[in-house]
């Protein structure tokens, strides 16, 4: 496994939960891919720069193997205090979105070779209204992140039939596709799962979370909870289980994409 | 084919890495409660200085001029009054048993030293005769213990009489006569040969000394 795409609602704290949970005899990096801008240096505790911008502009020295860019881009990850390990997008949006543009073409394709680490992809919302991102034909998972409406059933519903059309949308990459249901109100996760379902031959593996603010605020950088406190909450039970079933879905660097690039490390 | 996975709940798990939160600010937090004990305790000092109340002696009735100082007519409370205030302490109000008033004290007011005296006010040779005067006779400045001059003028129709003039002290302050409009009540101490002098005269001038030390006064600190 190479990359991991995280797209949908609170992908930046899902991404984390994952990292967080990642099984701890491989390696995870989270990568902030949202063309918002981002926010992890931020919640994090780390200087901005180094960033995605760094690492794009630097791109001369990627090369064209996976090995010679991660030994380039390793050098730019950074280490949170948290234990984290990361690389930050570009605060501002359209900064973010030059170098994601960017890193399309030179340094997604390469991290998609890579057997370790696994890239844990924050993509951020997206519609299938947009053009997709290239991290969706690269990844070799997906996980839809999709927060239910608590308000009422009529605003959870109409979310449900954007979710339904972004999974369909999904479908079509031919890859592991994870939808992590996060709240089971006001319907559970099997019968949204049927729903999501109905349409097509869809094969998806639903992956319920629970709504827990306060573990959200700690990866947001909140402090005063302690680390034996957080590993009790239930996101993180919770996204510890779904980074050990994404970790251990069956999948393989998507090749078909990065024929050209060479072979993985 | 559709096919919805749910996975179990408690597989067997890999040991996660883990998140871990930033560590408590303790050095702030120190800081924080050290400098709420301070403020606190700045606080109650503050509140604790404010609050340095101390006995002192108030008269509880009226005492006028003359009066014997007796344990009813006094009490102790606490008061708050800068250093500079000049009230007689609490502890000391046994000591003012049996001295005498010099001037009328006044029901709620704090005594003062100055106000009393060890000995009557009417001593031994002395005498206190009391005359009404016209107001518009009295000079400005007329008080308790100050000394006159009682000067009783000469019978027109007798060529050879003289005015009398009489030295005396101011016992009690001058306060409206209950016989007449416009008359003032002065009562003098004076030398007890002189006074069937002065009490019989049917017209005296009151004329205001040089103020000089008051012999009542003598160990007040006047």
């Amino acid at each position: 496994m190479s990359i991991v795409a995280v797209v949908g609602d609170c992908t930046t704290t899902t991404a984390l939960a994952l990292a967080a949970g990642w099984p701890s005899e491989h390696d995870a990096v989270v990568l902030e891919a949202d063309r918002t801008g981002g926010s992890l240096a931020a919640w994090l505790g780390t200087p901005a720069s180094p960033s995605l911008s760094t690492i794009v502009a630097n791109s001369a020295a990627l090369g064209n193997s996976p090995s010679t860019a991660w030994s380039c881009v390793k050098t730019m990850v950074r280490d949170a205090p948290s234990g984290t390990r990361f690389i930050a997008a570009p605060v501002r949006s359209r900064a973010a979105s030059r170098a994601l543009s960017e890193a399309g073409s030179t340094l997604f394709p390469l991290l998609a070779q890579l057997i370790e680490p696994t890239i844990i992809a924050d993509i951020g919302s997206y519609t299938v209204a947009d053009a997709p991102p290239v991290l969706f034909s690269l990844a070799s998972s997906i996980v839809v992140c999709h927060r239910q409406d608590a308000a009422s059933a009529g605003a959870a519903t109409v979310r449900l039939e954007r979710l339904a059309e972004l999974v369909q949308f999904l479908t079509a990459f031919g890859v592991p596709l994870t939808v992590a249901l996060i709240g089971n109100r006001p319907f559970d996760p099997d019968e949204v799962g049927r729903f999501l379902t109905a349409g097509g031959p869809a094969e998806i593996v639903m992956h319920p979370l629970p709504v827990d603010d306060l573990t959200a605020a700690v990866f947001a950088g909140r402090t005063g909870v302690s680390e034996r406190r957080l590993a009790r909450l239930p996101l993180i039970r919770e996204a510890s289980a779904l980074a050990r079933q994404v970790a251990s879905a069956d999948a393989v660097p998507n090749s078909g994409r990065i024929d050209q690039l060479g072979p993985s490390r | 084919m559709s096919d919805i996975d749910t996975p179990a709940p408690h597989q067997l798990p890999e040991e996660p890495r883990g998140f871990r939160p930033s560590a408590r600010r303790r050095n702030r937090l120190a800081a924080g409660v050290a400098l709420g004990a301070i403020a606190i305790g700045g606080n109650i000092a503050v509140y604790s200085a404010l609050n340095s109340s101390e006995p002192a002696v108030q008269v509880v009735r009226d005492v006028a001029a003359g009066d014997a100082i007796t344990s009813d007519m006094l009490r102790t409370v606490d008061v708050n009054v800068d250093a500079t205030v000049n009230v007689i302490e609490g502890a000391d109000l046994s000591s003012l048993i049996g001295q005498y008033a010099r001037v009328r004290l006044v029901s709620g007011s704090l005594v003062t030293r100055q106000a009393l005296q060890a000995v009557p006010l009417v001593s031994v040779g002395n005498a206190v005769v009391a005359f009404e005067v016209d107001a518009s006779e009295l000079p400005v400045g007329v008080r308790e213990r100050v000394p006159v001059r009682l000067v009783i003028p000469a019978d027109r129709s007798d060529d050879d009489q003289t005015p009398v003039s009489i030295d005396g002290r101011v016992v009690g302050f001058p306060t409206a006569s209950d016989s007449g409009v416009g008359t003032m009540s002065v009562s003098v101490e004076l030398d007890n040969a002189d006074a069937a002098v002065a009490a019989s005269a049917d017209h005296v001038r009151v004329v205001l000394l040089v103020p000089s030390p008051d012999p009542a006064a003598a160990g007040l600190g006047e």
